[in-house]
C-alpha cells in the first residue's frame, strides 16, 4: 500500500514536470519564434548534410562486425576441435558481438538513407549529386555486406548448436529459429523481447513528444507522428495478441 | 531464483560433455551450460530427465535454498 502511494506521488510529479516542460517550451517557442524556427531549419539542413557521414559510420560498424566475426570463427574452430566447454561460450559471445554491431550498422545505414533521401525535396543541387550517388552506392554495398555477415554468423552458430534451424534469407527465419530453440533459449528470447518492448514503448512516446514540439515551429507535417503512432499500435497489438493467445490456450 | 546444482560434478563422473548430456535429455548445449552456471532453473520435466540420466533424484542434483 505504502509502495503504491509512493508510485502515485512519483507519477504525479512526473506529469507535473512534463506539463511544466511543455509550458516552458511553448512559451520559449512563442516568444522567440524566429530564433527557434531558424535553429530548427539549420538543424534539419545539418541532418541532411550529415547523411553521408552516417553511412560512413555504418560502414565502420560493418568492418568491426567482420572483425568480430573473424575472431568468433576462430573461437568456433577451437571449440569444435576438442576445445574446453568454456570455448563454446566464448565463441558464442564473440559471434553475438559481431551480430550486435551488424544490426547497429543496418539501422544506422537505413536512418542515414532516410536523411539522404529527404534532401531530394529541394535541398540538393546538381553539384551535390555525385556525393549523393556515392552514398547511395555505399548504402547498397553495406546492405549486401550485412546480409552476407548475418548469413555467415548463423552458419557458425549452427555449427556450435546443430539443433538450430533457419535460413537468414528465408522470410520465415525468425519462426524457424524460435521453433528450434529449447526452454532456456526461449526464456532468454522472452526476456530480451520484453526488455525491447519496454524500451521501444518509452522511445516511441519520447520521439512523439519531440516531433510534436518541433512541429510548432517547423513544418514536419502529421506524417512522423502518424508513423510513430502506427508503430506504437502494431507493437502494442502484437504484444496483447500474443499475451492473450499464449495465456488462454 | 536459480537453483544451486551439482550438474557439472555428476556429468564429470559419467564422463560426458554438455553437448552429449543435452542430446540425452533433448536440450541444447547452451541450456545445459546456463543450468550449470546457475543462470537458468530448468523446468520440472527437464530436471527429471537430467536426474534419470545420472540415476539420481532431482534433489541430489538440484539444491533449493530459501535465501
Amino acid at each position: 500500500m505504502k509502495k503504491d502511494s509512493k508510485v502515485l506521488i512519483r507519477f504525479i510529479l512526473l506529469m507535473a514536470l512534463a506539463m511544466a516542460a511543455g509550458g516552458i517550451m511553448g512559451y520559449a517557442s512563442a516568444s522567440h519564434r524566429q530564433t527557434v524556427s531558424g535553429m530548427l531549419t539549420v538543424m534539419m539542413d545539418m541532418l541532411i548534410t550529415a547523411a553521408p557521414a552516417g553511412i560512413a559510420v555504418s560502414g565502420l560498424l560493418t568492418v568491426l562486425s567482420f572483425t568480430d566475426y573473424g575472431k568468433g570463427k576462430t573461437l568456433t574452430e577451437k571449440a569444435l576441435s576438442g576445445g574446453e566447454e568454456s570455448d563454446y561460450d566464448a565463441a558464442e559471445k564473440q559471434l553475438e558481438k559481431s551480430l550486435e554491431k551488424g544490426n547497429y550498422s543496418l539501422i544506422l545505414s537505413y536512418t542515414a538513407l532516410g536523411m539522404l533521401v529527404s534532401g531530394f525535396a529541394g535541398k540538393y543541387t546538381a553539384t551535390d549529386m555525385p556525393m549523393v550517388l556515392v552514398a547511395l552506392a555505399v548504402f547498397f554495398m553495406l546492405m549486401l555486406a550485412n546480409t552476407f555477415i548475418q548469413s555467415a554468423l548463423v552458419k557458425q552458430v549452427k555449427r556450435l548448436n546443430p539443433e538450430k534451424q533457419g535460413n537468414v534469407l528465408d522470410p520465415k527465419f525468425h519462426q524457424d529459429w524460435l521453433d528450434s530453440c529449447d526452454e532456456a533459449q526461449r526464456a532468454l528470447i522472452g526476456k530480451a523481447a520484453h526488455a525491447a518492448y519496454r524500451a521501444t514503448q518509452k522511445a516511441i512516446l519520447a520521439t512523439m513528444l519531440v516531433a510534436m514540439a518541433v512541429s510548432f515551429e517547423y513544418p514536419l507535417g502529421p506524417l512522423p507522428v502518424v508513423f510513430l503512432g502506427a508503430i506504437w499500435l502494431v507493437q502494442t497489438a502484437a504484444y496483447m495478441k500474443t499475451s492473450r493467445s499464449e495465456g488462454f490456450k | 531464483m536459480p537453483l544451486d546444482n551439482r550438474l557439472k560434478e555428476y556429468r564429470a563422473r559419467l564422463g560426458i560433455n554438455q553437448q552429449q548430456l543435452g542430446s540425452m535429455v533433448g536440450a541444447s548445449r547452451q541450456t545445459i551450460s546456463l543450468i550449470e552456471r546457475g543462470d537458468y532453473s530448468p523446468s520440472v520435466t527437464l530436471a527429471i530427465k537430467i536426474a534419470k540420466v545420472f540415476s539420481a533424484t532431482v534433489e541430489e542434483i538440484f539444491i533449493y535454498s530459501e535465501d
